[in-house]
């Protein structure tokens, strides 16, 4: 097991979370209500797909921001 | 290389203390992390309005954000760089009737400011990398 934060951009709320190998992004996002969110390492890094799993890519301790989706791009 | 010792003096007062009064290491003090939304890292907030900058690895670049209601927001960029004129998203960026701004335009809204202004701030990081 190893333990990551989660940190919503919108509200600054860390969530701390307990991971084991297989668990995925949308299991981590299931389990915390944040399915309307994706997740990244960090505001300038890419997001992870839900399916992709985290606990191979994050050491313990790690810190993941959750955001929501949006785009840039002609108003509909 | 000789080395001379010039002369020797007591370490400030604040120093000293730092120190515990003695050598060796100071204690450990404990930082606490911070639960704070991203947009506060670089705006203020005033009512409906946020001032501030979108930050990126190539500049900071002012913005202005008029919250209606959480999920909706409009967001500005002052002076927005070359590179992002010449991005294909900038037909996205709409001139202001006041000189130098641009309204940027959501095809998908953000839930709420601070994930609207990493969206941004991930087009220009975009702009200036391809």
């Amino acid at each position: 097991m190893k333990q990551i934060s989660i940190v919503v951009a919108g509200s600054g709320q860390i969530h701390d979370v307990k991971i084991e190998p297989g668990t995925t992004v949308g299991d981590v996002l299931e389990e915390l209500n944040l399915s309307d969110y994706l997740l990244s390492r960090g505001p300038k890094e890419p997001f992870y797909a839900k399916a992709d799993t985290l606990y191979d890519k994050l050491d313990a301790g790690e810190k993941l921001f959750a955001s929501t989706k949006a785009e840039v791009g002609e108003a509909a | 290389m000789k080395l001379t010792l010039v002369s020797t003096r007591r370490a400030p007062q604040g120093v000293r203390r730092l120190g515990g009064g003695g050598l060796g290491h100071a204690p450990a003090l404990t930082v606490r992390r911070q639960n704070r939304p991203y947009w506060m890292n670089a705006w203020t907030r005033s009512g409906h309005e946020y001032r501030g900058s979108y930050q990126t690895p190539y500049g900071a670049f002012v913005g202005w954000i008029y919250e209606r209601t959480p999920r909706e927001a409009s967001f500005y960029i002052y002076q927005p760089p070359d590179e992002l004129r010449r991005h294909a998203h900038w037909s996205c960026f709409q001139p202001h009737s006041t000189p130098g701004w641009f309204r940027i335009h959501m095809a998908e809204r953000p839930g709420d400011v601070s994930s609207g202004i990493i969206t941004i701030e991930r087009v220009l990081m975009d702009a200036f990398e391809s």
